[in-house]
Parts: C-alpha cells; sequence; structure tokens
C-alpha cells in the first residue's frame, strides 16, 4: 500500500510499518492522518500488539529517533517495591515526569488513551470532539455520545458492514474549510461489545482482551485495510447522529435543534477553549448546513439497519 | 551546509537556542525533536515559537518543528486571552470597593504587551494589594463567584500568618485561579520587601483605568526575588527567560541599569539581583553591562563560586534526556534552601515535619 500525502508530510513518514519491525524496534513513528506519534518501549507484549494492530500504517521504524513528532509516548519496563517486584509499565509523555506505573497487560489501552490525549492536546489546527465519524458514499455522520450511549459499538458495527472508519473517539474538525479529517485508530470495545464484535466481525482483526481497566475490558479492533488506506482523504460532515441506547427500545429517529447540537458539540470537545473565536466560526458554520437528530435504540443491529435507510 | 551545533548538549539546548535564536536553524532533526519537548514541558514552547517569530527566523525552522510551534502558539494565545479577560472581570469586581487591580509577573507582562508576555503561558494571576486591604478584598472576590481553593486548616492558618498572599481562590464557574499578594516575599523571610514600597510606585496601564503593574524596576525584582530571595524554582528555567526578556526590552529606557540597582539596596535585593544577573549572563548570553555586574557582585557572598552550579543545575528544564542525579540533587537543595530563606529554623523543622506526615498519609491512602 502507498500513501501520498506530501502537502502535509514528508515522504519519509509514509513507509509502511512492517509487523517484524513494530515486533523489534524500540522507537517507532506512527503516522496517523495529520498526526505524528512516537512510541518507545521496551515491553515486548506491547510491541506484539502494536505490529497486530499497526502493521502496515505509515511511519518510520529504524530510524525514528531522527524525526521531529507532535509527540512521544514512552512506556519503560520498572520493578517497584511497592508492587513487590512485579514488572510495571511506567509511562511518560514528551519526556516528562513519569504518569503512571502499571501493570504491563495494561501496556496497549495505556498507549491508547495516552495517544487519544495527546491528539486532543497538541493539534491545534482542528477542532477535536468526542464523537466517532464514519462514511459511505461520500456521506460522513458524525456519531457523539457520552460513554454509555453505545456510540463505539454502533461505530464498530458500521464499519463491519462495510463503512469507511475515520475515528471512533476524536472527530477532528479542520479549522480552515470545515472538512471531518480522519485519524484513523483503533476501535475501542469494552466489555459485552468485544463479544459481540467478536461473534457479528469474525474477519475483524481484534487486539488481546485487557481486563481490569479502568472501563472494565477492553479490546480493539483494528479498522479495515480500506480505512486505513483512506486516512489522508477528508470529507465533508453531512449528518449529525446523537445515539443513546435504552434497552428493549424501539428505533426512534427525531430532529434536533442545531442550536443545541452546537452547544453539546462545543461542550464535548477537547480544545474548543484553546482555539476561542476559530472554532466557533467553524463550529456553527459546519453545523448550520447539517441535519442533526437523536436516535434512541435497544438493538444494535436494527440501528445500523436504520442508519443505512437514512443515508443510503 | 547545515551548521552543525556540537557545544549543545541535551542540557544546554533550550538556553543555547534563547540565549542565541540564531543558532536554531542548524539544529539537527533530533535535536529539535529534543528541544521541543524540552521547551514543552518546562512551558516555553510557546515562548520559543515567538523568539523565532521576533528573530524572523521561523522560515529557516524545518517545518515539523515549524507545525509543532505553530501548536504552540494557539495554546499560549490561549492563556493571553484568559488573562486579559480575567484582569478584566477581576477590575469590575475590585472597582466596586475602590481598589485598583495591581498584575504581577505573567498577567503584567501579557497587559503591558511586553516581549517577556509573547507566547507565555501561567496557571494563576497574581495581583498585589494593600495589607490593610486584604479582608475586603478577599469579600470582594467571595462575594463575586470565587470560591477557596479547598485545603485544610493548617493551610489556610500558614498563608494567613506568615504567607505574603491569601490562600488561593478560583472562580466557580470559569476554574480560574487568582493568587492575592500583599508583599512579593513572605514577612518571615530571610529577606523581606516592604510592600508598601512597591505599591506606591506601582503604574496605571495607559487607556485602563483601574488596572495596573509594577513599575518596569520593580517588575524586574520581582522575578529576581521570586527565582533567587524565594528560591522557588519550580518554574526556574521559565522564570529566567522571563528576566532575560524583560532586561532586553526595559534596559531600553534611560539610567534603567542605576535605578535597578539603586532599588535592589531599596528593597533588600542586593544579594538576590547579583545571582540573577550571574546567572542570566551564563546561562542565556544576556549582555549585563561590564560595570554593572562589577556593582551587583560587590552585593554578591563570598561563597558565591559553590552556589553556582548548584542553581545552574535547579533551572534545568524538565525532561528525561537532562535528570541525572546532580540535577536531582541541586533540585532538592534548592528545595531545601527555599525553606531555609523562607522561615527561621524554629518554624520550618515542624513546618516540614507536619508536610513529610501529611505527605506519607497520603501516600498509605493512595496506596
Amino acid at each position: 500500500m502507498a500513501w501520498s500525502d506530501t502537502a502535509t508530510h514528508d515522504p519519509a513518514l509514509l513507509r509502511p510499518l512492517t509487523a517484524e519491525a513494530l515486533t523489534r524496534c524500540p522507537s517507532v513513528i506512527v503516522t496517523c492522518g495529520p498526526t505524528v506519534m512516537r512510541l518507545r518501549t521496551d515491553s515486548a507484549s506491547l510491541r506484539r500488539t502494536m505490529a497486530l494492530l499497526y502493521a502496515g500504517y505509515p511511519g518510520i521504524a529504524d530510524d525514528a529517533e531522527s524525526v521531529i513528532a507532535d509527540f512521544t509516548v514512552e512506556f519503560r519496563a520498572v520493578r517497584s517495591l511497592r508492587a513487590f517486584g512485579r514488572k510495571r509499565l511506567a509511562l511518560r509523555v514528551n519526556g516528562g515526569p513519569m504518569l503512571s506505573a502499571q501493570s504491563e497487560h495494561l501496556g496497549f489501552a495505556l498507549f491508547e488513551w495516552a495517544a487519544n490525549w495527546c491528539v486532543a492536546t497538541f493539534g491545534q489546527e482542528h477542532l477535536a470532539i468526542h464523537a466517532a465519524v464514519i462514511e459511505r458514499n461520500g456521506r460522513a455522520l458524525l456519531l457523539p455520545g457520552p460513554p454509555g450511549s453505545g456510540k463505539s459499538t454502533l461505530c464498530a458495527i458500521m464499519v463491519a458492514r462495510g463503512w469507511r472508519l475515520l475515528t471512533d473517539e476524536t472527530a477532528l474538525l479542520r479549522l480552515r474549510d470545515g472538512m471531518m479529517v480522519p485519524v484513523v485508530r483503533p476501535i475501542s470495545l469494552k466489555n459485552r461489545s468485544i463479544d459481540i464484535m467478536r461473534e457479528l466481525y469474525p474477519q475483524g482483526v481484534f487486539g488481546p482482551s485487557i481486563a481490569d481497566t479502568e472501563k472494565g475490558t477492553v479490546a480493539h479492533l483494528r479498522p479495515p485495510e480500506a480505512s486505513i488506506a483512506g486516512m489522508f482523504e477528508p470529507v465533508p460532515l453531512h449528518a449529525v447522529l446523537f445515539p443513546t441506547y435504552v434497552e428493549g427500545e424501539e428505533i426512534t429517529l427525531t430532529p434536533y435543534a442545531k442550536a443545541q447540537a452546537f452547544m453539546f458539540l462545543a461542550s464535548n470537545s477537547f480544545n474548543y477553549d484553546v482555539l476561542g473565536a476559530p472554532a466557533f466560526d467553524c463550529l456553527t458554520g459546519v453545523i448550520g448546513s447539517v441535519h442533526a437528530q437523536t436516535m434512541r435504540y435497544g438493538d444494535a443491529t436494527a440501528a445500523a439497519e436504520a442508519i443505512e435507510a437514512e443515508w443510503p | 551546509m547545515r551548521r552543525r551545533s556540537q557545544t549543545l548538549g541535551a542540557a544546554g539546548l533550550v538556553t543555547g537556542v534563547f540565549g542565541d535564536p540564531r543558532r536554531a536553524p542548524g539544529l539537527s532533526a533530533a535535536e529539535w525533536d529534543l528541544l521541543l519537548q524540552q521547551a514543552q514541558n518546562s512551558g516555553l514552547a510557546g515562548r520559543l515559537a515567538e523568539v523565532l517569530r521576533a528573530a524572523d527566523l521561523l522560515s529557516q525552522v524545518p517545518a515539523r518543528a515549524r507545525h509543532v510551534l505553530a501548536m504552540a502558539e494557539v495554546h499560549s494565545d490561549k492563556y493571553r486571552r484568559g488573562a486579559l479577560w480575567e484582569a478584566q472581570c477581576m477590575r469590575v469586581v475590585l472597582r466596586e470597593i475602590d481598589q485598583p487591580v495591581i498584575l504581577l509577573k505573567g498577567g503584567a507582562y501579557i497587559a503591558r504587551g511586553l516581549a517577556a508576555g509573547r507566547g507565555r503561558v501561567l496557571s494563576d494571576l497574581d495581583i498585589l494589594v494593600p495589607f490593610d486591604r486584604l479582608t475586603p478584598v478577599e469579600e470582594a472576590f467571595l462575594g463575586n463567584g470565587w470560591q477557596a481553593v479547598k485545603h485544610d486548616d493548617y493551610d489556610d492558618r500558614y498563608y494567613r500568618d506568615w504567607g505574603h498572599e491569601l490562600p488561593p481562590m478560583r472562580h466557580r464557574r470559569r476554574g480560574t485561579v487568582v493568587d492575592i499578594h500583599h508583599t512579593i516575599l513572605p514577612p518571615t523571610a530571610r529577606y523581606t520587601v516592604d510592600g508598601a514600597l512597591l505599591l506606591a510606585a506601582a503604574e496605571e496601564i495607559p487607556g485602563e483605568p483601574g488596572l495596573m503593574t509594577l513599575q518596569p524596576v520593580d517588575m524586574v525584582l520581582h522575578n529576581v526575588a521570586h527565582l533567587f530571595a524565594d528560591g522557588a524554582m519550580e518554574n526556574g528555567l521559565r522564570d529566567l527567560v522571563d528576566l532575560q526578556a524583560l532586561l532586553g526590552e526595559l534596559s531600553r529606557q534611560s539610567d534603567f541599569w542605576r535605578r535597578l540597582l539603586l532599588r535592589a539596596d531599596e528593597l533588600n535585593l542586593t544579594r538576590p539581583l547579583f545571582y540573577a544577573l550571574d546567572a542570566v549572563s551564563r546561562l542565556l548570553e544576556y549582555p549585563v553591562p561590564m560595570e554593572i555586574m562589577a556593582e551587583a557582585r560587590a552585593g554578591a557572598p563570598r561563597g558565591r563560586g559553590l552556589i553556582a552550579p548548584v542553581f545552574d543545575r535547579a533551572l534545568r528544564p524538565y525532561h528525561t534526556s537532562v535528570e541525572s542525579l546532580d540535577v536531582r540533587l541541586a533540585r532538592f537543595a534548592v528545595y531545601l534552601r527555599s525553606h531555609y530563606l523562607r522561615m527561621p529554623m524554629t518554624m520550618l523543622i515542624p513546618h516540614l515535619t507536619r508536610k513529610a506526615v501529611r505527605r506519607w498519609k497520603q501516600d498509605e491512602a493512595a496506596a
């Protein structure tokens, strides 16, 4: 697979990473849409999971230290007396203070959370909104939703049905033109939705199930190859859909006032206050031109069918 | 041809580039990567961007570094907007009790449009009020949406009895924090500064009635006092970069250096001023006039050669690449020194014991 995004990135950042290199190299650059991130780790198990879920992504494995990254996430194995000498992973961002030392099996989940935080914190040419974005036939849907709304599961189901994934977590709205910019990373599934997705999507590539995180058990679903291939192709937003999972509920789609949609998205943004007026202008422009709806549902597959009927 | 920067090791990258920004275009990608991380961790990424912009060097910076610097500028601009807005809000609150807002440090640099404020980030706003107005000022803030930041009775008493500021207050909705000072060093400290002298010389910002800052030499001396008399070096490198910018801009006023020395003498800050001028000239290559340096040196103690290497290490950026054992020891020594300077031993020992016990209890609770 080959990418061309010379407008944003040096071609050196766009060579496909091999699973072998991801397993072997202690420091790698992963290019993910507009973001250039470095992971440095001495944990073999973390590198194996990286190889499973990030092989084929553009980046640099062998000379990752000679690149200017947007951020560096580092995991070092430490043994502490408090953990009775067990190996733990110490997390640092950008060479700063040690943020936490956690059990090694949590490594990949911690990496994904750290990367989410960094994408939202260090990227400022996009308004970063806590929402999933999927696209089919040129129509991009923004699915905001607090934890428990079923946003991630619904997003994964749509992706399993052939929709393109732009993001399951951090929607990037480009300030200069209001386009939705992909930052395609593995979909984070929690608890029951892990089994649901394994059944619904047997051909999917799943990372290990990671138990005992703050959010229960999580597992990561590798985006389909077509989504990865499209990571440098922004799309205009077509509609906003606020999903709400309510057990046993029939599907109901209700129009949602644009002003309310605006307020929800602004207050569920990671950097609205940092960006200030340009974020207001961009978001009002985009919301003003699309429909917003809420959807209550009790069955995710029925919800997916309803979405495809609404946006064929 | 790329000029190699062999003189700048990991420990000298930030100071080397702030010392002479013309070194920046010669840095390798790996050095840039390290420089940006160190600057970010030390609250200096936005300043770095502005310094390179002012020197018209941004176009000679690698595209990826420019990208990261642009992000830092967006970020620091938020602080600038926030500080200006907060200053206006405080002015409205204190107008009720006919008290001007005297901005200190970062807030003052930004409100005055000084170079030191460009790209500057700040965690809270510091203001100065007369000692005998502390109570009405505190009440005015409490009545207008601010509330005490949660801390225990011991902290509260510490601030009120021994501190040079009230316990911090946070605005209920905006989340912003204000520190209300009545002078710039604790009254229990080795060096003390009479707040009334600072207040008497404070100057209104043109076109902003009710909004003031210290006079220029006092702004410099406040920075000096914070770094080398209070010994608070948590943001030491950022504060030293502030000093470099303040001196660079304010020393253009006539007779600045002479007035700075005189004022240091009046405010009892002669020795800290020497440490500061020494550090800013050695670490950031600031050209302090020779005769001024010689005069400042007169105020220096004999053992000064021993303490300078400790300051130098404590002023390193925060980054694993420069966290050797000597840096950690230096930071600890500076921490001890700051407490030693802040209060007499009869107060210090019970204070540190309490803090140690409390930290131990918190660790226990967290484990």
